[in-house]
């Protein structure tokens, strides 16, 4: 027999690791932490310059969430491994 | 940030901030913020939201103790200076980009705050080396360096 339930709730949460050498965004990572509200957050294929144009592909999602946990490491020279974790907070559009 | 530049972590007892007594060559910062569910509560609230209700962090750091003739900025560094980390004084902490000789120059602020000491590990190792690991609860705001380009 194979238990079968109705889901009540849904949450989501995302996880980005990346190198930063730009203080300037660091500055603005702690910031957005210290504000402890929602920002928008998305994911989407990217192509051209450096990645930074979106494609609006099939599976692009957006949606608000809070940057509740990140790690910095800076133990590189000139670089500094960020790790964000986000909470997600409402639906995904 | 630009060629031959660190960050660092600087660490001193807030009673005496102008003595540093730990350059962390690496370390972490852990933010986390408590929140509850204020979710819509019908049938159409199937998506969680929450609202922040409380913020913590905690900074975990570790290097190597400095000797006591070393100066940092100001101050002599050692062992004996944790003996005022453990007497559960208030320490200051500093994120800062730091260049030139050892990189004791201090270039920019990323942030900085203040914390109370809640593990410290101490390992003689090897041969006039020794390794501290600690770990710091936050007190009160964390506070944005200034950018001098804005």
């Amino acid at each position: 027999m194979f238990t079968e339930e109705t889901i009540t709730s849904t949450q989501w949460s995302a996880q980005v690791d990346t190198y930063q050498s730009d203080t300037t965004a660091l500055r603005s990572i702690i910031s957005t932490f210290i504000a402890a509200q929602a920002v928008p957050v998305g994911w989407d294929q990217t192509a051209g310059a450096q990645n930074r144009v979106k494609q609006n592909a099939n599976f692009k999602r957006n949606g608000n969430a809070l940057l509740n946990d990140f790690t910095m490491s800076f133990n590189d020279r000139e670089t500094v491994a960020v790790s964000l974790q986000f909470q997600g907070t409402g639906g995904l559009s | 940030m630009q060629k031959g530049q660190y960050i660092r972590l600087l660490v001193a007892v807030a009673a005496n901030p102008s003595t540093v007594v730990a350059a962390a060559k690496q370390m972490a910062l852990h933010g986390s913020a408590q929140t509850e569910d204020s979710s819509t509560k019908d049938t159409t609230g199937t998506d969680l939201e929450y609202e922040v209700v409380g913020q913590s962090y905690d900074i975990t750091g570790s290097g190597l103790v400095l000797t006591p003739n070393d100066t940092l900025l100001t101050g002599a560094v050692g062992l004996n200076d944790f003996e005022n980390w453990i007497k559960d004084q208030l320490l200051n902490w500093r994120i800062c980009v730091m260049e030139g000789t050892n990189n004791r120059t201090i270039v920019e602020e990323i942030a900085h705050g203040q914390g109370k000491l809640t593990n410290l590990q101490i390992q003689a190792q090897n041969k006039q080396n020794t390794t501290y690991n600690y770990t710091i609860n936050g007190y009160g705001a964390i506070v944005p360096g200034t950018d001098d380009n804005d």
